[in-house]
């Protein structure tokens, strides 16, 4: 075929590929748009549930003689039934020839442009490879990508190592293994001041949320305490461990959990360096401020005279030492935690800050570091950032964290002022520390820790802050009760309740359990919006921290123990 | 499917492109290795489509890719697909490959355009190969730094071990209950949860774990090794001169679509469509 005929040719096929791919084009619009319209119009046609067929349906039961009813629901159902699957044979059928026009299209769309296909014109531009060029540049841009990639690679792998809220197994070592064992086993008890870790978290959260005191309403029993003292219940198992003590008695107190009874009291007298004539203390204190601690299976107590001992959880005592009077115009009441085989007290005196650490089976100093900081009330709090134990102290004029297994100075945060006796607080990677007169403080933790934002009004004097992962909550003396957001510190909310805050708030599942000074606990949600969800009397003054276990609470009053505990969960 | 006109990607920014299957590859392989699971299939754009149940974000990738081919051809069999690698691989070694002449090529440039993939390498039979000793040398060096450049990559892919072991659900599982149990966490999850009702002890979770970390470590160095392999590879390839006489269909990168074989004179003629006296010189 010559050329001039074969391009007549391609002319002519091309036309008529051209008048194919538009005939088809249109059909397939149109098959388009009837399929929408039909479906929308079926859309509600369901023969099985047709509205005037059910409605004849009801009318037929009440007359089920009728026989002209029953042929029209019979004609009716066979109409709708008709047209439901007429509508699917029309789906399908649409389908297959959408399927076949939009094929014909794309293959006429196609023939034409093979038709029309335009051979590479080289008469302008003879020489134009670049093959050389473009291998030069791909070489440099493959280099200039590696590199991209390894130094992203490498950020990476640097970003990974410092992100302090990932705890990836291999970078543990065995010691922390054990202690992160250690944590888990305390998080099914109550093991100290402010439960697991001492940062005011419960996780026993089936527990009432109404009592009554005077008419003993979900009081599962209450017990009179022999000696006073201003010390929180801690429990392990079925035991509770407090102690008491007046100018001339030290007692530790053992009580099944279950019924009330006491199991053990030890005397904790005859202690080589004990002072012969008791420090003189404030009457808010008292002289068995500090809350106790235990592992499991040892139970271990701090008095006002400097005396901390070690008893077995039978009450047989394993060692006792004096730490020296403590300088303290109050009465010393840091409470005690526990940690990795150690008994860890922050011993801060007029003469000076310390940390000290005691071997927990022997009562063996490990460690006395020297902090500078001035007297303080407050307790430690012991965290786990993922990467290393933390023991984090709040003081004047610092809040300062350490190694725990060797009192080493991790970082310190010069932010307080006072005398400071509100506890830390901590959650989801975030410290807290407050003192009325000083400012609230949100301390990111990290190498270096820093504050992430600050805040200066109703602040605690006593009450130690809790945490959850979006909301901080901070009680004050006198009754005001602020709810903050805890990555930004805005204020969501603050409450005036009727009397002031010594204890501390609990977070309990998705409710805050704060105690007044008078006995009476305000359950309220911890949430953005203020919502009361109970609020309950003792029946007695109290200032301790409530203990949250066995689905029950444990409440140390002036005078009394108490278990609460609804009729359901006290039958658990 | 290319609809519309394609675009032809610049030679230069193809091979850089063409490094991601490879990294894509290796991660796959490393996660189906360490059993964190098959990304080939989750993060495969289409595999959701035809079975209704991709995210809205699969969908969202698939039809961009979908339109992106439009224009460019077989963006994600280039660009994307880890399969394609093992093709290319085995394209390469295979007997026999697609030609696009039947008879002879007398470099007439024909089909020079015609590849919507750039897989055709030209002849540069009327070229002289310039700077064949700059080359040569070129080439010396990149074969002294391919095993550091190995061993420094392998070394980076093994400090990587860590986030990529967070891919793994054991691994994962063993994090969130170590941040619940060390009350950086106050909030469980479901997962937490069903572990701690599932009764299995924590240490046999965090055991588990770490010789799962270990195993990332370990693989963490091989996927290293051979992207760092891979890269050398490509830049030897791109450095060493090569003589071509004829134009040729790459046996890696090519489709076997056929579109520059009508492209062909000879082709032409073998068909009938032109007679031998029309084919260009």
């Amino acid at each position: 075929m010559k050329p001039d005929e074969r391009k007549k040719r391609s002319e002519v096929l091309c036309l008529a590929a051209r008048r194919v791919a538009l005939i088809s084009a249109v059909f397939a619009v149109i098959l388009s748009v009837l399929m929408i319209v039909n479906t929308i119009q079926t859309k509600s046609i369901d023969p099985l549930n047709s509205k005037a067929l059910s409605q004849l349906m009801d009318q037929l039961r009440q007359e089920p003689e009728n026989t002209t009813l029953r042929e029209q629901i019979r004609a009716i159902d066979l109409l709708a039934r008709k047209a439901y699957f007429t509508y699917q044979w029309q789906v399908r059928t649409g389908s297959y020839l959408l399927f076949a026009f939009t094929l014909i299209f794309l293959l006429a769309m196609k023939y034409m442009r093979s038709l029309q296909r335009q051979l590479p014109d080289f008469s302008e531009n003879p020489d134009q490879d670049t093959s050389w060029e473009d291998k030069v540049l791909a070489r440099r841009g493959i280099v200039f990508s590696g590199i991209s990639l390894f130094i992203f690679a490498f950020v990476l792998s640097i970003l990974s190592e410092n992100d302090t809220s990932f705890t990836g197994p291999s970078s543990r070592k065995d010691t922390d293994r054990v202690i992160s064992d250690e944590f888990e086993a305390m998080r099914d008890q109550w093991p100290g001041f402010r439960g697991p870790g001492g940062v005011g978290i419960a996780f026993h959260n089936d527990v009432p949320t109404e009592w009554d005191g005077e008419s003993a309403k979900n009081i599962v029993w209450k017990t009179p305490i022999p000696k006073p003292g201003f010390n929180s219940p801690i429990i392990w198992g079925e035991k509770i461990f407090l102690s008491g003590a007046d100018r001339s008695t030290q007692e530790i107190y053992c009580i099944q959990s279950e019924t009330g009874e006491f199991l053990w009291t030890a005397y904790v007298n005859d202690i080589p360096g004990s002072p012969s004539e008791k420090p003189k203390i404030s009457g808010d204190t008292g002289y068995a401020a500090p809350t106790l601690s235990t592992d499991g299976e040892r139970v271990f107590a701090i008095f006002a005279t400097g005396d901390i001992t070690c008893y077995d959880i039978n009450g047989n005592r394993i060692w006792a030492r004096n730490l020296g009077v403590p300088e303290n115009h109050y009465g010393h009441s840091s409470s005690l935690i526990n940690y990795g085989g150690l008994v860890l007290i922050q011993y801060d005196q007029n003469t000076g800050g310390r940390l000290i650490a005691l071997r927990a089976e022997s009562g063996d100093l490990v460690y006395d570091t020297n902090r500078d900081a001035q007297i303080s009330w407050a307790s430690p709090i012991l965290v786990n950032t993922g990467k290393r134990a933390e023991i984090i102290l709040n003081s004047n004029p610092s809040v300062i964290s350490y190694d725990p297994m060797t009192g080493k100075e991790l970082w310190k945060v010069e932010c307080m002022m006072g005398e400071v006796a509100p506890s830390p607080a901590f959650a989801d990677g975030i410290v807290y520390a407050v003192n009325e007169y000083a400012r609230l403080v949100g301390i990111r933790l990290g190498d270096p820790a820093e504050v992430v934002w600050e805040f200066e009004e109703d602040l605690s004097e006593v009450s130690s802050p809790v945490a959850s992962k979006d909301y901080l909550f901070v009680a004050a003396s006198w009754g005001t009760v602020s709810c903050f957001n805890s990555k930004t510190g805005e204020r969501y909310w603050y409450h005036d309740f009727d009397e002031g805050f010594y204890s501390s708030p609990i977070l309990v599942g998705d409710n805050v359990y704060l105690m007044d000074m008078f006995g009476v606990m305000a359950i309220f949600k911890a949430d953005r919006e203020f919502e009361l969800v109970g609020r309950c009397e003792l029946g007695e003054k109290a200032v301790t921290i409530p203990a949250f276990m066995h689905n029950r609470i444990y409440i140390r009053g002036v005078k009394h123990l108490f278990c609460i505990g609804s009729q359901t969960n006290s039958e658990k | 499917v290319v609809i519309l006109k394609p675009v032809k990607v610049p030679v230069w920014l193809s091979h850089i492109l063409s490094l991601v299957p490879y990294i894509y590859f290796g991660l796959a392989v490393l996660f189906a290795v360490t059993g964190a699971g098959f990304i080939i299939c989750q993060y495969d754009p289409f595999v959701g489509i035809f079975r209704f149940g991709a995210s809205f974000n699969m969908v969202l990738f698939g039809i961009s890719i979908l339109i992106l081919g439009t224009v460019v051809a077989r963006p994600y069999c280039r660009f994307l697909c880890p399969y394609g690698v093992l093709l290319n691989w085995m394209s390469r070694l295979s007997k026999k490959h697609m030609t696009i002449t039947p008879d002879t090529c007398n470099n007439c440039r024909l089909c020079e355009e015609s590849c919507p993939f750039g897989a055709i390498n030209k002849s540069n039979a009327d070229n002289n190969l310039r700077t064949r000793k700059s080359e040569v040398k070129r080439l010396a060096i990149l074969l002294g730094i391919l095993p550091i450049v190995v061993v420094l990559s392998g070394w980076t892919g093994s400090r990587l071990s860590e986030p990529l072991s967070r891919y793994h659900f054991t691994v994962s599982l063993a994090r969130e209950i170590q941040l619940e149990n060390v009350g950086l966490r106050v909030e469980t999850t479901e997962e937490t949860d069903a572990f701690r009702a599932s009764g299995r002890s924590t240490e046999d979770l965090m055991t588990e774990a770490e010789t799962l970390q270990k195993q990332f470590h370990t693989g963490g160095w091989v996927f290293g090794m051979f992207l760092g392999l891979i890269l050398c590879l490509k830049l030897i390839q791109l450095t060493i001169p090569r003589k071509r006489t004829v134009f040729t269909a790459d046996r890696g990168t090519c489709f076997s679509c056929a579109r520059c074989i009508s492209y062909c004179p000879f082709e032409q003629v073998r068909i009938g469509k032109i007679s031998p006296e029309e084919i260009p010189q």
